[in-house]
Formats: C-alpha cells, sequence, structure tokens
C-alpha cells in the first residue's frame, strides 16, 4: 500500500467516523448521560431527512435555513414526545426509568417509522451534496464529510462545556447521578430531563440532515441506524458528550483501513470483535478511566 | 286425444328440462371472478410496493367499468373482485395469507408478493391446492427449480437480467474491460453471477467483482481498487441506497470510468444524485416512449392508483401480470383451474414490456431493457427497434461535464 493510499484510506476512516459520531451523539446524550435508551432515535433522524427533503422540495434556496429551522421543530417534536409519552412514567418510577422508556421510545420508534411511510407514500428520501470535495494532489477530501467532522467536532466540544460549565449542564449531571438528591434540592427531573430529551432530538435530526445528503434514508432505516449508535456509545463510555466522537472516529478508521486488505465483510467483523477484545479489556468503555468509572 | 294429451306432455318436460339446465347453467356462473393477491403494505418491503394496494384496485376498477372480462362458459361478463392482504413482508404470514386466499376465500387466480423469498413461501399453498398463481417481481432460480406445476412468472431469471445490456455492448464493441460492484443480497448476487459470465461471453475482461455487505458506508478502500485497476466499465449490481452512496463517492473521488452502470436507477436514484446520474446506464422495464400493447391504459391506472412510475420502476411488470391474467381468463373462457393453467402456460401475448411466454419451470421472458440517464431523462439505448435515444458513450469525466 503506497501512501498516498494509506493517507486517503485513512483521511475516509476518519470523516466515516465524524458521521457515525454524528448519529450517535444525540443517542448517547439521552443513554450516556440521563440513562434513557432512546430508541426513537434513529426513527427521528429518518423523519428529519424526509422533512429536509421536503423543505427542499418547496424551497430549494433554503438549505441553510433548514439546518437551523429543521433541528429546532425537532426539538419541540421531542418535548412534545417525552411530555406525551415519557413524562408520567418518568415520575412514577425515576429509579427504574430504564425498561419503561425503552418500551415506550420502542413503540414511539414503529408510530414514526410507520407515520413516515404513510405521510410520504415513499420508499426513500435522499440530497444531492451541499459541499465541493477539496483536492490535493492525490488525496481528495470529500467537502459534506468534513463538514461533519468539524461541526462534531465543534458539538462535542460545545455540549461538553454546556455539560460540564452551566447551570443546567450541571443540573442534569447531578440528577444523572443522584436524582433523589437532586430532586430534593430543588431540581425538576421532568422539566431538565425533557429538555434534554428535546436537545437529543435536535442532534437526532441534525444527523438526519447530513446523512440524508451522504446516503440516503428510508422509513425502516430507524431501528438499525439506534443499534449503530448505540454501539458507539456502549463502546466510548457514558458520561461524556466528547467520548462518542472519538468513539465513532476509532470505528470509522478500523472498518476503512481494514477493508482495504481484508475486504467489508471481514472489515466489519474484524473492527466489531476489536472492540468487543477492548471491552472486555476495558469494560468502562474505551475512553474512560477506571478511576473516572468506580471501577478497582 | 291422448296422442294430443302426451306430445304436450312431452314439450313440457322438455321444456322444463331446458329451463332447469339453463338455470343450472346460470348457477354455475361466479358472481365475479375472484383474484387474490397479498401486498407488502407494513414492513420492509412496504417501502417497495407499501401503495401497490392501490395499483391492483385501480385496475380491477378499470377492468369493472369495462364491465369485466369475458368467459365462454358463461358466455358474459364477469367483473373482477380483488381480496387483497397485507403480509407484513413476511414470508410465514404471506403463506398463511395464500392458504387462507385459497381455502377461506376461494379465489380463482393468484398474484404472487413481492421478492423471491415471499413468493416462495406464498407458491407452496398455490402448488398444495392446485390454483394458477402468477409471480410478478420474483425471478430467484429457487421459487422456480422445486418443479411446481401451478406457477408462472412475469419475469425472465436473475441471471438473465441484463442480458441486453451485454448484447448492446458486444454490438458495439467498444469496451474491453468490466470490474463489478456487488451488494450482498440475494437478488444484486443473482444478478451479478449471471452478468459476469454474459459480460465475458461477450469478450470483455472482468478486472474486479467486490461483494459488498448492504449497508456499506465507505466505499473508499473499493474505488481506489477501481481507480488501479482502470475497467471501462463500472457495473454496480444493487439495490438504490447502495448504488446511491456508492455514485456519490465516486464523484467524491474522482473514479472516472467510461460508462457507470447500476442495475437500479430509477427517479428515486436520480433525486439525490442530480446531474452525478447523468450518463448512467441501468435496467428499465418500461420507459414512456415504448410502444407494445397500450401504455396510455397503462399511465391512466399508474394515475388513477397514484402512484409516480419513477417511484416505482417496477410497477409496469405489474401491469404485465395484469394483461397476462387478462389475456389467460378470455382465452380459457372458463374459471376450472387445470384449463386455466394450462392456458396460462401455453399463452403468447404482446404486454407493455413486450412479448412473453413462459418456460416449462414457469419463468417467464420479460426482461429490462438498457437505459441511459440522458440529461435527466430516461432513454432506452437497446435493441434498435425499441431504442429511445442512442447511447452515450463514453462518460465525460467529471470535471469535464
Amino acid at each position: 500500500m503506497d501512501l498516498a493510499t494509506f493517507t486517503q484510506l485513512l483521511l475516509s476512516g476518519l470523516l466515516l467516523g465524524g458521521i457515525y459520531a454524528m448519529v450517535a451523539v444525540g443517542l448517547a446524550l439521552c443513554f450516556g448521560v440521563l440513562g434513557l435508551l432512546n430508541l426513537a432515535h434513529g426513527a427521528f433522524l429518518v423523519l428529519a431527512g424526509f422533512v429536509f427533503q421536503a423543505v427542499q422540495g418547496f424551497w430549494p434556496a433554503g438549505t441553510l435555513v433548514s439546518f437551523i429551522m429543521v433541528p429546532l421543530f425537532f426539538a419541540g417534536l421531542g418535548w412534545l414526545a417525552f411530555r406525551c409519552f415519557l413524562q408520567s412514567s418518568l415520575r412514577r418510577s425515576p429509579q427504574d426509568f430504564l425498561v419503561p422508556a425503552l418500551l415506550i421510545t420502542l413503540g414511539l420508534a414503529f408510530i414514526l417509522e410507520e407515520g413516515t411511510l404513510t405521510l410520504w407514500d415513499r420508499s426513500m428520501a435522499g440530497i444531492v451534496s451541499q459541499f465541493d470535495t477539496i483536492r490535493w494532489g492525490h488525496i481528495y477530501l470529500p467537502g459534506n464529510r468534513l463538514v461533519v467532522l468539524i461541526l462534531m467536532l465543534t458539538i462535542s466540544i460545545g455540549l461538553q462545556i454546556w455539560l460540564t460549565r452551566t447551570d443546567s449542564g450541571r443540573r442534569l449531571r447531578a440528577l444523572s447521578q443522584e436524582p433523589t438528591g437532586a430532586t430534593l434540592v430543588g431540581i425538576s427531573l421532568t422539566r431538565e430531563t425533557g429538555i434534554a430529551f428535546a436537545m437529543a432530538t435536535a442532534l437526532a435530526a441534525m444527523a438526519g440532515l447530513f446523512y440524508v445528503t451522504l446516503f440516503t434514508v428510508s422509513p425502516h432505516l430507524g431501528l438499525p441506524l439506534t443499534l449503530k449508535a448505540l454501539f458507539i456509545v456502549v463502546i466510548s463510555g457514558s458520561g461524556s458528550l466528547t467520548r462518542p466522537l472519538a468513539g465513532g472516529l476509532a470505528l470509522g478508521t478500523l472498518e476503512t483501513m481494514l477493508a482495504a486488505p481484508f475486504g467489508a465483510h471481514w472489515a466489519n467483523f474484524i473492527s466489531i470483535c476489536l472492540l468487543l477484545v477492548f471491552l472486555c479489556w476495558r469494560p468502562q468503555g474505551l475512553f474512560i478511566s477506571k478511576r473516572e468509572a468506580g471501577i478497582g | 286425444m291422448k296422442k294430443g294429451i302426451c306430445s304436450i306432455s312431452i314439450t313440457c318436460i322438455l321444456l322444463f328440462s331446458f329451463f332447469i339446465s339453463a338455470s343450472d347453467l346460470w348457477a354455475k356462473a361466479p358472481e365475479a371472478i375472484r383474484v387474490g393477491v397479498s401486498v407488502s403494505a407494513s414492513g420492509k418491503f412496504s417501502t417497495e410496493v407499501g401503495p401497490f394496494q392501490r395499483l391492483f384496485q385501480a385496475w380491477v376498477d378499470e377492468v369493472n367499468r369495462r364491465g369485466g372480462i369475458y368467459l365462454k362458459e358463461y358466455d358474459r361478463k364477469l367483473p373482477l373482485k380483488l381480496i387483497i392482504y397485507d403480509d407484513r413482508s413476511d414470508a410465514a404470514t404471506a403463506r398463511r395469507y395464500y392458504e387462507r386466499l385459497v381455502t377461506v376465500d376461494g379465489v380463482h387466480l393468484l398474484f404472487g408478493p413481492y421478492s423471491s423469498p415471499l413468493t416462495f413461501a406464498a407458491s407452496a399453498a398455490s402448488e398444495q391446492h392446485q390454483v394458477p398463481f402468477i409471480a410478478i417481481c420474483a425471478n430467484s432460480p429457487k421459487v422456480y427449480d422445486r418443479g411446481f406445476k401451478w406457477i408462472v412468472c412475469v419475469i425472465d431469471a436473475a441471471s438473465r437480467y441484463t442480458y441486453r445490456y451485454w448484447e448492446m455492448v458486444k454490438a458495439e464493441g467498444k469496451a474491453r474491460s468490466v470490474g463489478f460492484v456487488v451488494e450482498d443480497t440475494l437478488h444484486p448476487v443473482g444478478v451479478y453471477k449471471g452478468s459476469r459470465t454474459l459480460a465475458e461471453q461477450a469478450g470483455l475482461k472482468v478486472l474486479a467483482g467486490d461483494i459488498l455487505p448492504p449497508d456499506t458506508s465507505d466505499f473508499t478502500p473499493v474505488i481506489l481498487k477501481l481507480k488501479k485497476l482502470k475497467p471501462e466499465i463500472v457495473y454496480v449490481s444493487s439495490n438504490i441506497p447502495f448504488a446511491v452512496a456508492f455514485m456519490k463517492q465516486a464523484r467524491e473521488l474522482n473514479l472516472s470510468p467510461k460508462e457507470f452502470h447500476c442495475i437500479h436507477h430509477s427517479g428515486v436514484f436520480r433525486q439525490p444524485l442530480g446531474d452525478a446520474a447523468d450518463y448512467v446506464v441501468g435496467q428499465s422495464y418500461w420507459e414512456p416512449g415504448m410502444q407494445y400493447s397500450d401504455p396510455d391504459r397503462f399511465l391512466s391506472i399508474l394515475g388513477e392508483a397514484n402512484i409516480d412510475l419513477d417511484d416505482y420502476p417496477w410497477s409496469p411488470a405489474y401491469m404485465m401480470a395484469f394483461e397476462i391474467a387478462e389475456a389467460a381468463l378470455n382465452q380459457a373462457g372458463t374459471l376450472e383451474p387445470t384449463a386455466l393453467m394450462k392456458t396460462l402456460k401455453n399463452l403468447r401475448i404482446t404486454t407493455l414490456g413486450g412479448l412473453v411466454w413462459f418456460a416449462e419451470n414457469g419463468v417467464g421472458t420479460i426482461n429490462t431493457y438498457p437505459s441511459q440517464i440522458q440529461k435527466g431523462k430516461y432513454q432506452i439505448i437497446w435493441p434498435p427497434e425499441v431504442a429511445t435515444a442512442e447511447h452515450l458513450y463514453p462518460t465525460p469525466a467529471w470535471d469535464e461535464r
């Protein structure tokens, strides 16, 4: 393998990792920070892709506005979904919320999936790429993927700062670490969780906007995407919102670099095996220390 | 006097028996021709055939508006009655519903569900109960290698899916090599295996044959390989999402062969690619401009069903199935299953997609035509008697467009 090929594979792997991280970050906020496993994450992503395509159809010049308005709309939708389906269950049993949330969001995923299919009555959505490729000699950097990676870096750092440096973020962490104590000091469990759920839905929508320009989305893609995101969150370790980026980059790079010598089928298999071996060695996740996780 | 009474009695008996037999004949004629089908209105195939319940209903309504289908046995037209279920894209559910269609609903004719796996399961019910079964989008050899007698399929075997393309490549004599990129699912792999042989028979050198997982997100390794090997044709045997992702990345990484061939390149393929879809060759069952059978009737039924041809490019195969069913019923003139099946097997008619007849195992002759996207429009490029435009070859490089 010559240097140009190696560099191209490495860059493509990193850019793919950026996409993986984009898909995973919303789920990381819900699952990694709140302990709420949102199985409707992928369905929101897919729905956002369809909405984006519809907006593009009506208003082709409104791409930039869509990139702001669609996530905001989905934040509202996420908030509404939380209030309608999850809030009462969270109030009743905040300690054992994981299982009810799992079932409720699974139901929500099916509703969104069938809703998307009924509303659009078509098999898939896809958008023409928005950015050109940058070329350096024999190396190509696809503009869309580069934007995703840069945006992911910004979002990850921004979210981490919000989580650690702002009152709202601190309240959320307090709730995730000690819900009873946090509630006793006056933090509203439902309000803060609702805000986080709305943010996670907006992030899923943001991922959907990019996903639909890079690939295509179909109504039944939601659950497979949620599982991929969950895999990244699990290998990355919970608690921090920069870790999904690292996890995504690791997975993307491994998959692409291994596909060249071993083929894509084996690359997927080997990369998952490698990551599982890492997990046996570091069950707290790849990017979290034992001290941080309270192990040993 | 006695003689008179006797002849009146005989006349009465004769008249009575005539009325009895005539009324018996009318009683035998069913109220309608019952046709049964399951459509994947939910589940994974719903994205491909979800609204096809409407297509079946639109066809039935259109036939019934004309009074139905004439059956000689009853000397009158009988309307169609459609019995339809949602198989949820699941083979076991499809089998159950076809069993029900035959045993409870008492259908006279069955149309197959979408895809080979579902057809494989559903056709077992029709074979067991001996009811004619017209398979539509199911061309895996596995379905037809079982020696079933009660099945025919509209379309040709998967291995011959693109034979007209290779015929064209050979006749033109311009291309010398090909590299295959294949999605690892039943239909694309079946098409690839046949196409590889056909390409070799057409005198092309096969430089690559990469079978990739259906959820492949990054094609960089295979694109870099193809850039090194420089095949003149890059042939993508896959479903549309896979092909779209590949084409986007081929453009991003500047892979410029003399031709891209994507076996499925319908409107949903063109939309996310924009002008990058221009010059791509693929396969079409039918495109406006082809003049077999009655295209206006098809477009009218499609319009009534509110189905877009670009979104559902396999819908012409369904119209061909309808034409086959109508012709078979008409020619058989009866609903008696054995006679109907025999007529189906011996049928030879021109449908929307061309002439159709069936091999001994039931496989039909309808095949796709090579078509090329030229300035955003689909043009059939081979054979010359059907072509709507000339084949544009070679494809300009990305930076020359």
